[in-house]
């Protein structure tokens, strides 16, 4: 089986990213099925170099466990919370933090191509502030 | 151009990509002590990890602050953990879900390497030094 | 006397008192380094917290007095390691990758604090914005 793709977009630059279903399959699929995804990302304040979104009610809140327990989110990968209350995108060093302190979640997706640009916008958000967001299945 | 590195555990075989984007000072001190060839012991805190000490080449003497620091180690990454003070550089290599700690608690690595392709036959020779003890394991440039 | 500072960021100013006698050394150190006018950006580690860098005060020498892990809203910190003044509006904490760490707690704001506090908030979603940070004469 080929492995599945999403196309993301934020300030018109786009990457491809490819789903991590051999990690998280219950979560990877409960993401594929919320898009195509268009919503406002900001930027984190306790987890370090990275954005996110609160994806809401839909496939996410389904799965409960924590299939692939990451704190450090990998620059380039995309991370969501048991029950999908938040999704992640990492440009840099980064650990999944509350006020509380560390906190684990788990990978559902991994940019491909265009990764160095797409990230370089996110870093952006640092000092831009919030951004519009469109993911959506490639291909 | 990227390089790519190998890595040999029991005839198993798997090729990494030198992830100098995320560490270009920590990738390129291991590339200049290719070829490695020690022992792999499976780790005894960190999950599902085996780790090798290096003692010679550049990488021996990488600076102890990571470049790009992380404590999870993803399944098919190789990280790095600087111990200059005790002259080696610690590699680990994840088949599963492993976190680099100590008996103090997490502590941090750097991400210098990521898995290209199929790594099932690597990564279950990774998994038998659990039950069978250590092994051999070779990392060389990619190509050769 | 208590020294004031005048905090101004969007067109609003503020007031803050600097804890002199429970930081001298940190203090007199903020105070040499004004004016400052800098950019401030929301942290990315800390919680609901701004920052600004100043070069002058990144001097691993000035003392944690009044030391402090964890601000208060309308708290003003101190870290020397990385010459970062921190502006707490809410729950936050001195952070980076590492962890937990400490700061000099120099300067509260008071008076009417909610224009600025707001202002600092604005920088999560709104971006970096200008601050300029002086002494308050006479």
């Amino acid at each position: 089986m080929s492995t599945r793709q999403i196309r993301l977009r934020v300030d018109g630059v786009e990457a491809v990213a490819k789903l991590r279903d051999d990690l998280s399959p219950r979560m990877a699929e409960a993401f594929w099925q919320t898009l195509p995804v268009e919503t406002s990302i900001s930027h984190a304040m306790w987890t370090g170099s990275a954005c996110y979104y609160y994806p809401g009610e839909g496939p996410f809140t389904e799965v409960e466990e924590l299939e692939y327990p990451v704190c450090s989110i990998y620059p380039g990968f995309v991370v969501a919370r048991p029950r999908g209350s938040e999704v992640m995108f990492s440009y840099g060093p980064t650990e999944y933090r509350w006020n509380i302190g560390t906190d684990y979640l788990t990978p559902i997706a991994q940019i491909t191509d265009n990764r160095e640009a797409f990230l370089a916008v996110l870093a952006r958000m640092h000092d831009e502030g919030d951004k519009s967001i469109s993911i959506e299945r490639a291909g | 151009m990227t390089k790519r590195i190998e890595v040999e555990v029991d005839g198993a075989k798997a090729e990494f990509e030198l992830r100098d984007d995320l560490a270009p000072r920590t990738t390129a001190a291991l590339w200049e002590s290719l070829p490695i060839e020690t022992t792999l012991r499976h780790g005894k805190l960190s999950g599902s990890a085996c780790y090798l000490d290096v003692e010679h080449g550049p990488i021996a003497g990488i600076p102890v602050e990571p470049e790009l620091p992380v404590t999870s180690i993803y399944k098919g990454w190789m990280v790095a953990f600087p111990a200059p003070s005790m002259g080696f550089t610690e590699l680990l290599i994840s088949y599963g879900v492993a976190e680099y700690r100590w008996p103090t608690g997490r502590k941090l690595v750097t991400p210098v390497a990521e898995l290209q392709g199929d790594g099932s036959a690597l990564f279950e020779a990774l998994g038998r030094t659990h039950s069978e003890g250590e092994k051999s394991v070779v990392v060389r440039r990619g190509g050769e | 006397m208590a020294k004031l500072i005048e905090i101004t960021i969007d067109g609003e100013t503020t007031v803050a008192r600097l804890h002199e006698e429970a930081a001298p050394n940190a203090v007199a150190r903020f105070w040499e380094a004004l004016p400052i006018d800098e950019t401030l950006r929301h942290v990315r580690w800390s919680g609901m917290a701004s920052y600004v860098l100043v070069d002058s005060l990144r001097d691993e020498a000035i003392p944690l007095e009044n030391r402090v892990s964890f601000y208060q809203p309308g708290a003003i910190c101190l870290r020397p390691e990385h010459g970062e003044i921190a502006f707490s509006y809410g729950q936050a904490q001195a952070r980076d990758v590492r962890g937990n760490h400490w700061a000099a707690h120099i300067a509260t704001v008071e008076g009417d604090t909610a224009g600025y506090l707001k202002a600092i908030a604005r920088t999560k979603r709104g971006g970096a914005r200008a601050i300029t940070i002086k002494r308050r004469e006479g």
